[in-house]
């Protein structure tokens, strides 16, 4: 079956008019404007990466549309990956919900069936094995809950095979699997945590410079494992500092400078 | 679409409030708690979270408000009209509460296998060798040598004292567990273990659980939505990950700011 082109497509993400301000309280309540009138969509199959100097809100947008922020204004609607039966699927499109106004449990659902995050840091867990973190992503992606997180055997079996897979795929090599990461390196933390973000199939992927850390070799590695994701039908979006990065995973940018330039002056 | 079990919330208060004479313990506290969920409260002493967790875990009656659970036939009861047994009965099979202080969650008097094996005993198992091979099987898993079960919690150290108290709350399989500063008083490497183990226990028996806590990296760990209390009251409530990332509030702004960072 030919690919569609992603503007066939309904946008797996959408903003728009989303703003931030942080009022800081120990600061004499000080209001820092960081975005205003953020407004992009993101369809199948994309790579937006967000483009603009530091400090210019890239992060905090990842952040409000994860939901890890919260937003002040402004809608971020998400197409929640379709779990529904086969025989609904062509009489109605897949629930659409706004992060910015969603309850807490919605937006832990979503996380656990639509949205996916790779941050800079891996946040260890202590005693957690790297090929366990991984496994545990890939079972977490496969659920429709966070609860129901399919613990049979088989599916524990298989996870736990296509952790090995991925992590080798990252030149981390084998000896280091069955060691929790708090003592690797932070390369070597960095690349678990791509295994972890990229592990489970989630449809939105959020990239927050996951090749920040990663030398030439691992920096192919996260490409073909974007390429890959978008060829499945991922909407993806993320933050590349690196210049050559950027232009060879991008399908699009979305300049962010604006969208600060109009929170300064709306502040 | 009639809601399902699992929509509606197992612990829901409304309006809970405490006072002890003209002192304010807690202050028109509303939460849900639905089941799977884990959802930490902090703030610092004196904040209210203690008072809370006895409020909704049924040890003290609030002076206004209500606390209701969802029993295990459907229906969702307010915990003030439960009767006496019912209300043991409640507590002994399908909620867990683990205390900061080991000896005080356990029967220091009694073995380790006995401390496991008594609440088995509470709903009906009347077999010794079951009773013990279960009480044998819960050692393992909290990574006690099981040829220790019949050792006193005496000369178990404080973090196996910890552990142990948790399988003798988890033994009976509860839906709902309050946890009361379950690290507090443990040395950071034996923190690391006892987390390790309520995460994988949270996690493989879809527990719900109240955790009250002024450890916010414990918090982070274990929990996924979170409240801080201050003055008795709830000042800000959210994702955990928000209200640690994005904290709103002038005192959750503080208590997030004087975390050391590592």
């Amino acid at each position: 079956m030919p690919v569609k082109h992603p503007a066939d497509h309904p946008p797996h993400l959408s903003l728009s008019g989303v703003s931030k301000t942080f009022t800081l309280h120990l600061k004499g309540g000080i209001v820092l404007p960081v975005v205003h009138g953020v407004t992009f969509d993101v369809r199948p199959g994309e790579c937006v990466v967000l483009d603009g100097p530091s400090g210019a809100g890239k992060s905090s947008i990842l952040k409000m549309i994860y939901g890890s922020y919260r937003a002040d204004s402004g809608a971020i609607i998400v197409r929640a990956a379709d779990d529904r039966d086969t025989r609904d699927r062509d009489t109605a499109d897949p629930p659409q919900i706004d992060i910015v106004t969603a309850d807490p449990r919605r937006i832990l659902a979503l996380r656990a069936s639509t949205l996916g995050y790779v941050s800079q840091f891996l946040r260890a867990i202590p005693r957690v094995s790297a090929r366990d973190l991984v496994a545990a992503a890939i079972r977490e992606g496969a659920a429709k809950t966070p609860r129901d997180t399919g613990d049979d055997g088989r599916g524990h079996e298989q996870a736990q095979e296509q952790a090995r897979a991925l992590l080798l795929r990252l030149n981390l090599p084998e000896r280091l699997h069955d060691l929790p990461p708090a003592t690797f390196s932070g390369g070597e933390q960095a690349r678990v945590n791509i295994a972890r973000g990229f592990a489970s199939r989630r449809p939105i992927l959020l990239l927050d410079e996951p090749t920040a850390s990663l030398d030439a070799s691992n920096r192919a590695v996260v490409e073909a494992l974007i390429a890959e994701r978008r060829n499945d039908g991922a909407a993806i979006v993320g933050i590349f500092h690196d210049r050559e990065v950027r232009e060879r995973v991008a399908t699009r940018l979305v300049d962010v400078t604006r969208f600060a330039a109009a929170a300064t002056a709306a502040a | 679409m009639t809601p399902t079990p699992a929509d509606r919330p197992l612990l829901s208060a409304r309006a809970l409030t405490k006072h002890y004479g003209r002192r304010v313990g807690c202050e028109g506290v509303s939460l849900d708690v639905h089941e799977g969920e884990v959802l930490a409260v902090v703030g610092e002493s004196g904040s209210g979270k203690s008072t809370l967790l006895s409020l909704l875990s049924g040890r003290i009656v609030p002076t206004s408000g209500s606390a209701s659970y969802r029993m295990r036939d459907g229906h969702t009861r307010n915990l003030a009209t439960l009767s006496e047994a019912e209300r043991r009965l409640l507590q002994r099979t399908d909620w867990g509460y683990v205390h900061q202080d080991a000896a005080t969650g356990l029967r220091m008097g009694v073995s380790a296998g006995g401390n496991v094996g008594e609440r088995l005993m509470a709903v009906g198992w009347r077999n010794y060798g079951a009773i013990r091979q279960e009480a044998s099987g819960w050692l393992d898993r909290i990574e006690i040598d099981p040829g220790r079960i019949d050792d006193s919690p005496h000369a178990f150290s404080g973090g196996m004292r910890q552990r142990l108290q948790i399988a003798k709350n988890l033994v009976t399989r509860p839906r709902l567990v309050f946890l009361d500063e379950p690290t507090g008083g443990l040395d950071v490497s034996v923190q690391a273990r006892l987390l390790d183990l309520v995460r994988g226990l949270v996690t493989d028996l879809g527990l719900a659980a109240v955790l009250v806590t002024h450890d916010l990296a414990v918090a982070r760990l274990l929990s996924h939505r979170m409240i801080v209390m201050k003055g008795g009251r709830v000042i800000e409530t959210g994702l955990t990950d928000q209200v640690l990332e994005d904290p709103h509030e002038a005192y959750t702004q503080l208590l997030v700011s004087s975390v050391l960072q590592v």
